[in-house]
């Protein structure tokens, strides 16, 4: 009994790891920008999709078309800044959320149109492999997912903390005026912290795609698990979406591997819907 | 400078269009036999009631509900609930359907309209998810295989008559409402919570109660047009049901028509149901989703005051829909 | 027993004192200027006498009547108004509807739409509105927008009128304006008013009383040439580099 909650624990970290990622993303786009990009995962599931397509084509492992896939994505995100979002960043937030909740469904309909509403999966050489430690035994993709996930958001940490950029960024996050007297320009700064949230969610993407079945309309599953953890996390908090992702990832697991596991969907709904409901700028927000 | 009290001819005349055009509506199934109009004109119908009532909460409250499909799910399955274990006739129970998804709304309102608009927003989708997948695994439900019901047989035009009527009644009730609040203290009360709630709390607004009301009106019509949707296409399950696109394409109705009136989403309702028809036609049916997103994208970015809005002359007329009083606003 | 009886308030914000234990009274009829540096603390004040906030400790009533932990909305009903230092205009609805829907709230849910007509045109007229009444208030200018803020505040009904720096960014034109308007509150409506002001010379000429308020805390309160000789009042400004003068 032990022994099984230990494993849909681990299994819950490995996971929530990989949302850890796109959620850091997202924390940060909100942080600067002040909306919430609902179409955050439809461009994660373009990664999967891209990286499932250069597998079966080519043959290419998925960590390694990364290094295509990532470049494609960042374009699509610079283009999606310049066309769509920059005219309307001083609208209220409620007039982006529906402009990005439009472009989700082109994205939606797009990889629809393209590929078809087939499940896809990406059947590397060890997909289905695991590996034991101890009594608990870890899914290679899982694994692997968690460690890249892991390398972006200490990259992401570190760049926030260091580069001069990466300061600007978080000075914009706490205060937006403060920042703006002090000669920061918030348009170039939010234009690379969508560009940031881009690329977490292609890094992402690809590991998710790894480790799930795909199709279309997946995206709207994944983001209501990262609004979830990211409401949970406070809106803007990077430590916080990682603390999220986390307990989302262990909440989840433990829920489907003790009840049916189609109850383990409603979990990152209702902890949106509680968060919101309780204590909306969540465990570290910065408050509504 | 304009006299208090008198009701603008513009108005007037509108209104009179208006209520002749839903009269003449009601005597189509006179006056053709085709079985595709009326059904084509049942699902605008009801994509009428769903966009007018959304606009209560989304455009007159500024309140964006990006799940509202969940009150039109309601009332589907709780007149095909009734109709399998009780034998009802979803004729008669479909106002229940109105009432349990006015319930509804009330409990979840009560803890969500408290946040900021976009939350909000977050915040009706997830509960439509819950909903959703509440569907696809609670027995009463039927899960996955649904529920079927057996359609009425009167004769197949008379049937779809019957039908008919029935949606033209709920979308008459629905518009008759939605004007009446534009018109009434309660639509300034919603117009001035839509421009600046802190604002509308000073001057005595009492903002949480006019929300609370307006999201249970915006629920209750399409709980009852669902209550009626189950009986005419006689077999529900939750994909149908949950169909997202509900959701997104009442939101593009309402800011494509002009968000706040009550013409607006009526005009974006028809707009969209011909595009959906013509898209039926010509276009393959995954596309419809990318022509969607790109309405909406255009809307937001150019005409975020809606078709309406445009015609009257941006950046858009006094947004309470034809208030008694002065409505023709121009730039100072 | 005065008008408002502000006793004792204190709000924080996290670590931030905003307030300290201020004590206010303002009788019925009285104009009471309320001056300060900035970040003193005014509209803050503002914000927890009408409702925007909570306070920490201390009491309010109006009238006898306790204030505190009510919504904005019931305290506008019990009968105080107010006006923002940056306006807040329901910019897409007509001069003539703003005023509407204070009229209609303003005092309790039994206005009809043709009594509240007629007061928004009173109150337009009363402000030099009238003529503006079916333009959209986002086009008015900005001394425009600051008498349709007093209107709607006014047709709320309130036995006391919270200005915040109505005269901010008005030309002199504009402020003597303003201080007319004012002066009327008191003589033609028997208006209790509070105003937050930084033009001094329209403070001291209009009020009766004046208070000052300087980092969350009152240094001094009284008839305006006290307060202007008093010590602690002139340090404060010119300690803290306040040329608003």
């Amino acid at each position: 009994m032990a022994v099984a909650l230990l494993q849909a624990v681990v299994t819950g970290v490995l996971v929530g790891g990989i949302y850890a990622c796109m959620a850091v993303g997202l924390s940060v786009v909100f942080g600067v920008m002040n909306i919430l990009n609902i179409a955050h995962a439809a461009f994660a599931l373009l990664s999967a999709y891209l990286a499932f397509w250069a597998f079966k084509l080519w043959g290419l492992d998925p960590i390694l078309s990364l290094l295509g896939t990532i470049p494609i994505l960042l374009a699509l995100g610079a283009g999606t800044y310049q066309a769509f979002i920059r005219p309307i960043r001083n609208s209220p937030p409620l007039m982006s959320l529906l402009l990005l909740f439009g472009l989700a469904h082109i994205l939606e309909g797009g990889m629809l149109l393209a590929w078809s509403g087939d499940y896809r999966s990406i059947n590397t050489s060890y997909t289905a492999t695991s590996f034991a430690l101890g009594e608990i035994t870890l899914s290679t993709t899982r694994s692997i997912g968690f460690v890249a996930s892991a390398l972006v958001v200490g990259g992401l940490s570190l760049f926030l903390k260091r580069s001069y950029l990466g300061k600007a960024i978080r000075a914009t996050m706490q205060e937006r005026e403060a920042a703006l007297l002090m000669g920061v320009d918030i348009d170039h700064v939010s234009r690379v912290a969508f560009l940031l949230g881009i690329g977490t969610a292609a890094v992402g993407g690809t590991f998710l795609g790894l480790v799930y079945a795909f199709y279309p309309y997946l995206h709207f599953m994944w983001i209501g698990r990262l609004f979830a953890i990211v409401v949970l996390g406070g809106m803007g908090s990077v430590g916080g979406a990682l603390a999220g992702s986390i307990v989302l990832g262990v909440a989840e697991s433990v829920t489907a591997s003790f009840t049916a596991s189609v109850w383990s969907e409603l979990v990152a709904y209702a902890i949106l819907v509680l968060t919101l409901v309780v204590r909306p700028s969540g465990l570290f927000g910065r408050g509504r | 400078m304009s006299q208090p009290g008198q009701q603008t001819r513009g108005q007037v005349m509108r209104a009179a269009v208006g209520a002749g055009v839903l009269l003449v509506l009601a005597t189509v199934p006179v006056l053709t036999s085709s079985i595709y109009l009326m059904h084509v004109l049942i699902v605008s119908f009801m994509f009428v009631v769903l966009a007018v009532s959304w606009n209560i909460i989304g455009g007159m409250a500024g309140y964006v509900s990006f799940g509202h499909v969940t009150f039109f799910a309601l009332g589907a399955y709780l007149t095909a609930i009734l109709y399998r274990d009780l034998g009802a006739s979803p004729f008669l129970t479909a106002p229940l359907g109105g009432i349990l998804a006015a319930a509804v709304a009330f409990f979840l309102g009560w803890f969500t309209l408290r946040l900021r608009e976009d939350y909000f927003a977050i915040a009706t989708l997830g509960l439509a998810f819950i909903f959703e997948v509440l569907a696809w695994n609670l027995p009463v439900t039927g899960g996955g295989s649904g529920i079927m019901l057996t359609a009425p047989n009167f004769g197949i035009h008379l049937t779809k008559a019957v039908f008919y009527l029935c949606m033209w009644a709920i979308m008459v009730a629905t518009v008759f409402t939605s004007w009446a609040i534009g018109r009434s203290r309660f639509g300034y009360g919603l117009a001035s919570i839509r421009e600046d709630e802190a604002a509308a709390e000073v001057v005595g607004v009492r903002t949480v109660r006019l929300k609370r009301v307006a999201f249970v009106l915006s629920a209750f019509f399409p709980g009852v047009a669902g209550g009626i949707f189950s009986y005419y296409i006689a077999y529900i399950e939750p994909g149908t049901v949950f169909d997202h696109s509900i959701s997104i394409n009442v939101v593009i109705m309402s800011i494509l028509g002009g968000i706040g009136t009550t013409l607006g989403p009526v005009l974006g309702a028809v707009i969209l149901s011909l595009v959906s028809e013509v898209m039926n036609v010509v276009v393959v049916s995954e596309a419809k989703l990318v022509v969607y997103g790109v309405i909406l994208v255009s809307a937001v970015l150019f005409l975020p005051q809606g078709i309406l809005g445009r015609l009257r002359g941006a950046p858009g007329p006094a947004a309470v829909a034809a208030p008694a009083g002065p409505s023709q606003v121009q730039e100072g | 027993m005065a008008l408002l009886e502000v006793r004792g308030i204190s709000k924080r914000f996290g670590g931030l004192v905003a307030l300290h234990r201020v004590d206010l009274a303002v009788e019925s009829q009285e104009i009471l200027g309320l001056i300060g540096p900035n970040g003193s603390g005014k509209t803050t004040l503002f914000n927890v006498i009408s409702g925007i906030y909570r306070p920490e400790e201390g009491s309010i009533r109006l009238d006898e009547r306790d204030l505190v932990g009510r919504s904005p909305s019931t305290i506008c009903r019990a009968g105080i108004g107010r006006t923002f230092q940056i306006v807040r205009p329901f910019a897409k609805l007509s001069v003539l509807d703003n005023v509407m829907v204070a009229a209609l709230y303003g005092q309790g849910d039994g206005t009809g739409l043709s009594a509240a007509r007629g007061e928004a045109f009173r109150w337009l007229t009363f402000v030099g509105l009238a003529d503006r009444a079916s333009v959209q208030a986002g086009s008015l200018t900005l001394g425009q927008r600051k008498r349709l803020e007093v209107a709607r505040a006014l047709a709320t009904g309130p036995k006391l009128l919270l200005l915040d720096e109505v005269m901010a960014g008005l030309n002199p034109t504009e402020t003597e304006q303003a201080m007319l308007l004012v002066q009327r509150l008191r003589e033609q409506i028997h208006l209790a008013v509070i105003m937050v002001e930084h033009v001094m010379m329209a403070v001291m000429g209009i009020s009766d009383r004046v208070m000052v308020l300087h980092h969350g805390e009152k240094i001094a309160e009284g008839k305006p040439a006290e307060v202007a000789e008093n010590p602690m009042v002139v340090e404060a400004y010119l300690g803290t580099n306040d040329d608003r003068n």
